[in-house]
């Protein structure tokens, strides 16, 4: 299996859409790259693509996989385009999401279910487009007959099982895009999925769309209970995601706002069936069930559902008066330019990021019980004896195979990452490895279920990157990508490190650190050093990082209080020494093994 | 034209160059064409080409391009787009002239051709190429004695591209071997729509 980085193509992909849409297209539709698994998509303005593309063996196939999902997304926004016309620019200009918009001029009136008619109407667009762009362009019919097709059949979920709106709507969309149905159709529902299969191929433009999803949306009414919840579907290969309604947004959802669930029971949640897998834009491969109580639990579980989370606005508030700082949240965005960086960085820092992860992990093991079996498990004699005695008074025969765990215990660090840029680091592209420590560190600290705190500083300035409460994820790193200096300078560490160690101090993990990356100058040195003291006493560890030999001294009189060396060198052109200097000094520091 | 002859003049105080046979190619969108110019006074068309390597939907064939003599209107060399593991080559009586890999390898009648390619933020890094910026300096190659080429500095304006060759040899088939470095940027960034319209 290859994997090809969407950000390689980024130029290529680039004129697909100027060749889809028209001149100079790409430029006012900016390709964003989401996380790995997400689906490409549009919101009608932007194209949003994977990071990555495994699907197939050859890197040909997937190259082409993904120039094809341009191209269809490209398509999208060109029938957009064509739909509000003159408006187009006045509703892009104002932030609408085109797509929402749309569903919500035409399927408000389906009040049953609108969820199912923005299914349909995704289905009846992908339909149009791809037959078109099969028609127009040789090498896209080729590549759909020889490689797409066969996989999407492949991928196809059996109807066995699914409920018979969700067998029917399974059987639509694939008679609809692929062309054939995988498994037989039910008798009852044969005349029905021909009806409806021959009005989606009576929508040869968008205007009719409106008209053409509305009859198949009747007669689902007629034949079905649209009523009820409606499951989660694989999204459909190169034509991007049908486990729900085409929300053209990533991270709301069209669902949020125009209520799907209105007009059903209440309490009824949707059926995952494939388990969340194949669901838009997940955030991260471990956070794909972020719905529902089993979520909230969890957190209450690992302490992070604090009540504080809800209100960071008026915490950001508390610490601006209390410690004279001006806190920016910075915004994500992601260029062509910036994700060809960021996936450079990605690959350059590799073993460093890996490395990293293994350095982070050992906060998890610090204390170790009286009683340690070396083979990682150890027979609880107490648990047998107990199996064997109701074995014999019930009958039942328990499977008499009782283990304790290792008396290792864990811990749930807590961590913050806090990135010098300061005018000083601009000397010597220090910012650009900065940069670099930020993102491995984060990138590393990014798998774990932790929580995180990545935050840059200058002038009493503290750039929020990604707070504790915030999951890591694609978006975290974008804004690292995008962290830019927005005041005069001045390398002041006191004010935003007491901050940073305000928002830990609430977290109730343990250990809790923070990493300064830096160059170590400070024109408030005795503020800065005092901080530096303030956070330790206050049981965080503050370990900074000095990309420079030549800051050495800085760093050693910053960290001359709390220990002899709380700080690390690493020469600029020596990035990749950082995952095994930061496991040395949490050794020193007796805080991992 | 013009701003092709004020880079050429930018660039003459380069060393060596006064010496050098200098081409200029130049795609123009509007008319559908590419010119090869032989600069000089005054300066003279090489080689015309039906395209400004825009690759289109339609009936032509984009596989293979013509260059034609300006006044006899007959063929003298081909550009060929992704045929045998080149992205663009260009042949004359038969023979390959000069090609620009998949591999990103040049090479000039089947021979690899060591080459520097330089990206705008290097050159724009020394003070002799910073008047370049606003000509719209894309990239440039720098190739070493192995050629008869010695470099070649590529620039983008709206949809037209145009590049300056600089050549040991004062002969025509220099500026055809250059056409191929002038035009695989542009090509290979097409690489997905030709896929998708080739027959």
């Amino acid at each position: 299996m290859t994997i090809v980085n969407t950000s390689k193509l980024s130029g290529r992909l680039e004129k697909l859409i100027d060749f889809r849409v028209g001149e100079g297209a790409s430029e006012r539709h900016p390709i964003v790259l989401q996380g790995n698994n997400s689906c490409p998509a549009t919101d009608g303005t932007q194209v949003f693509l994977p990071r990555r593309e495994n699907h197939f063996v050859s890197e040909k196939d997937n190259e082409l996989s993904i120039a094809n999902s341009t191209a269809h997304e490209a398509d999208h926004i060109r029938e957009i385009d064509e739909y509000f016309g003159a408006e187009v620019e006045q509703l892009r200009e104002q932030g609408t999401n085109l797509v929402q918009e749309f569903h919500l001029r035409n399927y408000a009136e389906l009040k049953e279910n609108p969820a199912l008619a923005g299914w349909i109407d995704n289905i009846v667009k992908d339909r149009r487009i791809d037959a078109q762009r099969r028609g127009q362009l040789p090498g896209v019919k080729k590549h759909y007959e020889e490689v797409l097709a066969p996989a999407a059949e492949y991928l196809r979920p059996s109807v066995k099982g699914m409920s018979k709106l969700d067998a029917f709507r399974e059987q639509y969309l694939q008679r609809s895009l692929i062309g054939r149905v995988v498994e037989p159709i039910s008798e009852e529902h044969r005349a029905l999925l021909e009806e409806v299969v021959t009005l989606t191929s009576t929508a040869d433009s968008i205007r009719r769309d409106p008209e053409v999803v509305s009859r198949i949306y009747q007669r689902l009414k007629e034949n079905f209970d649209i009523t009820q919840s409606i499951s989660r579907l694989p999204p459909m290969l190169g034509t991007g995601n049908h486990s729900q309604p085409n929300t053209g947004s990533p991270q709301q959802g069209y669902g949020k706002e125009v209520k799907p669930r209105e007009g059903r029971e209440e309490g009824k949640r949707p059926k995952k069936l494939d388990k969340g897998e194949g669901r838009l834009y997940k955030p991260s491969d471990k956070d794909d069930d972020k719905t529902g109580d089993k979520k909230d639990k969890k957190k209450e579980d690992e302490g992070i559902g604090r009540e504080d989370n809800k209100d960071r606005t008026s915490l950001y508030q508390q610490a601006q008066e209390q410690y004279g700082v001006r806190i920016h949240v910075v915004e994500p965005q992601l260029t062509s330019e910036m994700a060809r960086i960021e996936e450079s960085f990605r690959d350059k820092y590799a073993g460093e990021i890996e490395s990293m992860k293994r350095t982070f992990r050992q906060l998890q093991l610090k204390h170790y019980g009286d009683k340690r079996d070396f083979q990682g498990q150890e027979l609880s004699y107490e648990d047998y004896m107990q199996s064997e005695l109701e074995s014999r008074v019930t009958g039942i025969k328990g499977n008499g195979r009782y283990f304790r765990r290792d008396t290792q215990n864990e811990q749930r660090p807590a961590w913050a990452v806090l990135a010098d840029i300061t005018p000083s680091t601009e000397q010597h592209k220090i910012l650009e490895q900065i940069r670099a420590g930020l993102f491995i560190n984060a990138e590393a600290l990014g798998v774990t279920d932790w929580p995180i705190g990545l935050f840059g500083f200058s002038k009493n300035v503290l750039y929020v990157i990604n707070d504790f409460p915030e999951r890591y994820d694609s978006t975290s790193s974008n804004r690292i990508m995008a962290l830019q200096r927005k005041d005069s300078g001045g390398t002041y560490l006191g004010p935003p490190l007491r901050t940073v160690g305000s928002l830990l101090r609430r977290q109730k993990e343990h250990p809790r650190g923070i990493t300064i990356i830096t160059d170590g100058e400070d024109q408030n040195f005795d503020d800065a050093k005092a901080a530096v003291r303030e956070v330790y006493d206050q049981k965080m560890y503050p370990f900074l990082v000095v990309i420079g030999r030549e800051f050495e001294k800085y760093a050693k009189g910053l960290t001359e209080d709390i220990g002899s060396d709380h700080y690390t060198v690493i020469d600029r052109d020596k990035v990749y020494e950082l995952p095994n200097e930061m496991f040395r000094l949490f050794k020193t520091f007796g805080i991992a093994r | 034209m013009n701003f092709l002859m004020k880079c050429s003049d930018y660039l003459k105080h380069l060393e060596l160059q006064d010496k050098m046979a200098q081409y200029l190619v130049r795609t123009d969108k509007n008319e559908k064409k590419t010119h090869l110019l032989r600069v000089g006074t005054p300066a003279e068309v090489a080689g015309i080409l039906y395209t400004d390597f825009n690759l289109q939907l339609g009936n032509r064939d984009i596989t293979s391009e013509d260059i034609v003599n300006p006044l006899s209107n007959k063929s003298i060399a081909r550009v060929e787009l992704y045929q045998h593991g080149n992205v663009v080559s260009v042949r004359s009586k038969r023979k390959e002239l000069s090609a620009y890999t998949q591999d990103e390898e040049y090479k000039e009648a089947g021979i690899i051709i060591p080459y520097r390619k330089m990206s705008k933020d290097v050159l724009l890094s020394r003070p002799e190429y910073i008047a370049l910026e606003e000509m719209g300096l894309t990239h440039a190659y720098f190739l070493g004695d192995r050629s008869s080429l010695s470099q070649v500095f590529c620039f983008a304006k709206n949809s037209d591209i145009s590049g300056i060759i600089y050549s040991r040899e004062s002969d025509d088939t220099s500026a055809l071997k250059g056409l191929s470095l002038v035009l695989a940027q542009r090509i290979e960034d097409q690489e997905f729509i030709f896929e998708f319209i080739k027959k």
